[in-house]
């Protein structure tokens, strides 16, 4: 006869059931949230898609007065920061990384590491702030020198502020550095040893090693740390919101004021009072959202026939 | 010297090059907080309240406070889900939805602090009339769930699959097998994790501008706007006043203090478990 | 491991006290209200701030007033997320019909919009609406314009160009600033029109009446338009200008008060710029704060209605001592009187507030 189970048994189970849906509400809830997310926005923003359409993805009229809106010249904006800061920031984070996996002996390398992480961890509103009050003064008299070194008034004109799209690009560019260097640095730190005293040992300088041994190992993994590192310069938000000059038009020179998908918001949200320009704003939300999970995307198949090669 | 030995001097000195000058802007930023930071700390900027506009004087103890508050309830509120869907995913590795659920953590995790604001705002503070610490809390919650999860997946796979399967064999259950044996083995880089997790969150501005709002007083109560140490750096950042700009400064050497404290606490945390275990 | 369920227990009974800290705040409130919240214009803030300040010190009642520009004070009002509104515009037939129900104007104070400007020497200009107009309408580019040139006479005006600087939100004080240009300039009123937002054709945005002095005081040739209590409390020049009886007046608490002597209608909606009296300042406004007139709205308690009638009334009596301190000039006997009158039109489920 089979016994009847006691009453701590009976007690196990339960906590199982309960152990069991816990683990499940979690995941499901995980999987729900970015559901509700898409939903939430794609709602919230119908008065703006009703009224532009597909089309606001190239409209270039920002205009609050006249409720004419358009994502163009925050796409645009979005996109130069982004690419920008990475373009300056990867020879950078690539030099420091192979710096400390190659060069540095243990004692330089743990703090210039731990250097690294501090600054990385450092909030984006205290980057805006020292990008305020620091490297804006500094690109304002470099642009206004430019300006006059070019002869243009128009360039002396915009660049005496100081904010606009080379103060953010700068920003974003230290910003995302420690990011990148560190992924990248990673990825440097698994390279096999036998094969680079295999290379040294065939009279290879170190360099030598470093280009043609370890950098093609780590391409694949490079390639989707930099993806990644652009993927949070194109949401970063708050220092960009402030050294960035909130210009509505569409920018001409890397001087002018501009904005962000991001620091659109930030900078208007809170007065949007009619549903068509709180709508546009958050369909500017929604564009930013795919941008970023295509960005995800895209990083983590990178990554993963990486880690496979 | 051959051309080859003559490229490796100069990349060599090339990569020192570029580390040098990167080194030399963090240092740079650092100090540059340090010291306009310290300039205007003291008792008043602790445990006072802003004063009214253009008066001098006042602190940023409000601030303080909500920080404080919204980031332990957004860790509250997200410590669970973050911990339960890294243990249900650690625990059905291989298994489609799994893959899913590690997908949208990963998701989750790169969305755009500005867009959790916006979701904040309008599924919470609107609905519920009022802005509050508690959507604030909520909101930042989004941000603390998916590093957590990460973490805990991360680490419970490092737990040696003998000492589960031990477990096994001696008749646990699933949820006892985890609890007891995962879970406890992997404690300290867990906590480690929730700990560094929080002291990313308490650095977010942006899901804070939409849903806790800000208040000049100091407020204990999370259904109520509250005010909090990167929501006033930006205020002040913008102010006219130089006073307001310096207690910028100090209100960010503060906030840098806290983020600090929590990842040594991070560090630190692992170090001593770990000493104790060997 | 200890550590882990150390750090968890710690966590949950931290929220624990949290949440029963809010618990326990709201519910002891119930009869008693302890907080109101508002939020809008910055043209005013320097004088709520102090206001609410002291009235917290009076009577116990902390008001939460975020300086969000005018246009976030409407919209929180529309939302509903806060208990009052504050604005210097009032409400446009859109955003009346957005709020749903009748709002009421409560005016505060009156205020000036002043031109501040950076310039080497800190130089006392004088500027009329012609010049204004063609400055910010990116007509008149440069400081030593003859237009600038012929109204300061012995004043050497740099060749440096103009930075214009105006609101990036939107803005009661742009609303005010842009009434005066298109009262005194037809081709303005045409091409630009007034508003709290405007497509302005030149120049650069700074966030709130803060954000416009704090670009003006870090641009070398720059001008802007701010209130009057952000420039005297930043220490920066200001222009005076010439006003509707072509008299140069200086912005100041008396001629500001002097742009309000006239008729006032009921509501108290009204815009005093370019007012005719010979001592009147040219850029003076009301500034309002904004409530529902039937405070009865989504779960509003009856206590919160009469904490936001006594907070008005006390604004408009022994608030008003606060006024002149700061640069705004007081409200006319005849303003606060209707004033007063719309204070206790406010009405709860249909009858007035006891």
């Amino acid at each position: 006869m089979v016994a009847q189970p006691s009453r701590s048994d009976q007690r196990e189970l339960v906590r199982e059931r309960i152990f069991t849906a816990a683990g499940v509400t979690a995941a499901v809830a995980l999987v729900t949230t970015i559901v509700l997310f898409l939903l939430e926005l794609f709602i919230a923003s119908r008065a703006s898609r009703a009224a532009f359409g597909l089309p606001f993805l190239w409209r270039s009229e920002w205009n609050p007065v006249t409720e004419k809106f358009g994502a163009l010249p925050m796409i645009v904006g979005t996109l130069i920061t982004g690419f920008g800061a990475l373009l300056i920031s990867t020879p950078f984070a690539l030099g420091i990384a192979i710096f400390l996996a190659d060069y540095a002996d243990r004692k330089l390398a743990e703090p210039i590491k731990y250097l690294i992480g501090l600054l990385g961890g450092l909030p984006s509103v205290i980057f805006g702030l020292w990008g305020l009050f620091v490297l804006v003064p500094i690109v304002s008299k470099f642009e206004v020198w430019f300006g006059k070194l070019v002869g243009s008034e128009a360039l002396v004109a915009s660049g005496t502020t100081g904010v606009g799209l080379l103060a953010a690009i700068l920003l974003l560019a230290i910003m995302i550095l420690p990011f990148s260097a560190s992924l990248i640095l990673e990825s440097l730190l698994v390279v096999p040893t036998e094969l680079k005293e295999g290379a040294l040992a065939l009279g290879a300088t170190k360099w030598d090693t470093i280009q043609n041994v370890e950098l093609p190992y780590v391409q694949k993994s490079t390639v989707g740390a930099l993806v990644l590192s652009l993927g949070r310069a194109l949401g970063e938000t708050m220092a960009v919101t402030m050294v960035i000059g909130n210009g509505m038009k569409m920018p001409t020179t890397l001087f002018d004021p501009a904005n962000t998908l991001a620091s659109a918001i930030a900078n208007q949200f809170l007065e949007a009072t009619s549903p068509v320009y709180v709508g546009s704003l958050i369909q500017l939300a929604l564009i930013l959202f795919v941008i970023a999970i295509i960005i995800n995307i895209m990083a983590r198949v990178i990554l993963r026939r990486g880690v496979q090669q | 010297m051959t051309p080859r030995k003559l490229k490796n001097s100069v990349m060599g000195f090339l990569v020192a090059a570029s580390a040098a000058l990167l080194i030399a802007v963090l240092v740079v930023i650092v100090w540059h907080i340090f010291i306009s930071g310290v300039k205007y700390l003291n008792w008043n900027f602790f445990t006072k309240a802003p004063a009214p506009m253009g008066e001098s004087g006042g602190g940023v103890f409000n601030a303080i406070v909500g920080t404080f508050l919204i980031t332990l309830v957004a860790a509250a509120i997200g410590t669970p889900f973050g911990m339960f869907a890294g243990i249900y995913v650690a625990e059905h590795r291989g298994r489609r939805f799994a893959d899913v659920v590690r997908l949208c953590a990963d998701a989750l995790q790169g969305v755009p602090s500005i867009v959790i604001g916006i979701f904040g705002y309008t599924f919470l503070v609107v609905r519920f009339r009022s802005y509050s610490a508690l959507s604030a809390s909520v909101a930042l919650a989004f941000m603390f769930v998916p590093t957590t999860t990460r973490v805990t997946e991360e680490v419970l796979n490092l737990v040696p699959s003998g000492l589960k399967e031990a477990a096994y064999a001696l008749g646990a259950r699933q949820s006892s097998v985890v609890w007891n044996v995962s879970i406890k083995t992997a404690a300290a880089g867990i906590t480690s994790g929730l700990l560094t997790s929080m002291a990313r969150i308490a650095g977010e501005t942006a899901p804070l501008l939409f849903t806790a709002f800000g208040s000049r007083y100091v407020e204990w109560n999370m259904l109520r706007p509250m005010s909090a140490l990167p929501l006033q750096i930006f205020i002040y950042a913008g102010s006219p006043y130089p006073a307001l700009q310096q207690q910028a400064w100090s209100a960010a050497f503060v906030l840098v203090l806290l983020i600090l404290l929590l990842q040594y606490s991070a560090k630190h945390l692992i170090a001593r478990v770990l000493r104790v275990k060997a | 491991m200890k550590n882990k369920r150390h750090v968890s227990i710690l966590l949950t009974l931290l929220a624990i006290v949290a949440v029963l800290a809010s618990g326990c705040s709201s519910k002891g409130g119930s009869t008693t209200v302890k907080e109101l919240s508002g939020a809008g214009a910055t043209f005013p803030y320097p004088l709520y701030s102090k206001m609410f300040d002291t009235y917290d010190a009076a009577t116990g009642v902390r008001v939460n007033y975020n300086s969000i520009g005018s246009g976030g004070g409407i919209k929180a009002l529309t939302d509903k997320t806060v208990d009052f509104g504050a604005s210097d515009a009032f409400l446009t037939d859109q955003e009346e019909a957005a709020m749903g129900a009748p709002v009421l104007h409560i005016p505060t104070c009156i205020g000036a919009v002043v031109l501040s400007y950076n310039l080497d020497g800190n130089p006392t200009l004088k500027l009329d609406g012609t010049a204004l107009a063609g400055i910010f309408s990116g007509k008149i580019v440069k400081w030593n314009d003859p237009v600038i040139s012929a109204l300061n006479p012995g004043v050497s005006l740099p060749d440096l160009a103009i930075t214009v600087v105006h609101r990036s939100d939107g803005s009661g004080t742009t609303s005010i600033f842009t009434s005066y240009l298109a009262a005194v300039s037809p081709t303005w009123k045409s091409a630009v029109g007034a508003g709290k937002s405007v497509s302005w054709p030149t120049g650069i945005g700074g966030k709130g009446n803060d954000g416009v002095a704090g670009m003006i005081s870090q641009t070398k040739g720059s001008i802007g338009y701010i209130e009057l209590v952000y420039a005297v409390q930043s220490n920066m020049p200001f222009a005076s200008l010439k006003n509707a009886s072509g008299a140069y007046i200086v912005p100041s608490l008396a001629s500001s008060a002097a742009a309000a002597a006239v008729s006032l209608p009921d509501d108290l909606r009204v815009v005093i710029v370019n007012s005719p009296g010979a001592d009147a300042y040219p850029i003076s406004a009301f500034t309002w704060i904004l409530v529902y007139k039937e405070q009865n709205y989504t779960g509003r308690t009856l206590a919160q209605a009469q904490a936001l009638g006594k907070l008005l009334t006390w604004m408009l009596t022994d608030g008003q001592s606060i006024n002149e301190g700061l640069s705004y000039a007081k409200l006319p006997a005849a303003a606060v009187t209707k004033a007063l009158a719309l204070v206790s039109s406010m009405t709860y489920g249909g009858t007035a507030i006891p």
